[in-house]
């Protein structure tokens, strides 16, 4: 699964570490999201996209080969 | 983590070390010191851990988050898998070529209990710097 969560975030002038507070997690998680090497669950993936205010469609974008 | 649980954690820790000091005085000096030597390193190790969830904790993060149980669980899995083939391959050759041998039941499961352990800390740390 793809994001925009470092586009979202580096508009939002906001650090890894305080989007990591916002949503109550750790910073590693975020550097996992942002690398696309870990998939949220759903309560994280909305969480995260109300942060920014935009649905979760907008943020995570699923690859069409995933799942297949 | 919270008072509670490292006061626990302690207090396990302690009550160790209570029987590895009366194993030492009647006479069980190896297995009282290995004892007493895991203990000391496992308190280091808390020590360490704990300060660091302290300071993570005091940010406002969320140390034991959903994407750390993901790695425990891929850890733990990854680990009993390799722990099942590795003790069936040896069940296997050591009953065809192995010689007849008498091991102590405690000191067995202590060493098997050893390496799933280590498994599971080796793939942890492979998991979470992959993930």
């Amino acid at each position: 699964m793809n994001n925009r969560l470092k586009e979202l975030r580096e508009k939002a002038l906001m650090t890894q570490e305080e989007l990591a507070i916002r949503a109550g997690v750790s910073r590693q998680t975020i550097i996992s999201l942002e690398k696309g090497r870990y998939n949220p669950s759903i309560t994280l993936a909305y969480k995260l996209s109300r942060i920014f205010g935009l649905s979760i469609e907008e943020v995570f974008l699923l690859n069409e080969t995933e799942g297949k | 983590m919270t008072k509670t649980r490292l006061l626990a954690k302690y207090s396990v820790l302690l009550l160790i070390g209570v029987i590895a000091v009366w194993q030492i005085t009647t006479g069980n000096i190896s297995f009282g010191s290995a004892l007493l030597a895991g203990i000391i390193i496992a308190s280091i190790l808390l020590g360490i851990n704990s300060r660091q969830i302290i300071q993570i904790t005091e940010k406002g993060m969320n140390p034991y988050d959903e994407r750390v149980w993901a790695v425990a669980g891929k850890a733990s899995y990854a680990a009993i898998r390799l722990f099942a083939v590795i003790s069936a391959l040896i069940v296997l050759l050591g009953s065809i070529w192995g010689p007849q041998i008498m091991v102590n039941p405690y000191d067995l499961l202590g060493i098997a209990l050893s390496c799933l352990m280590f498994m599971y800390v080796g793939f942890y740390y492979y998991y979470n710097a992959r993930m």
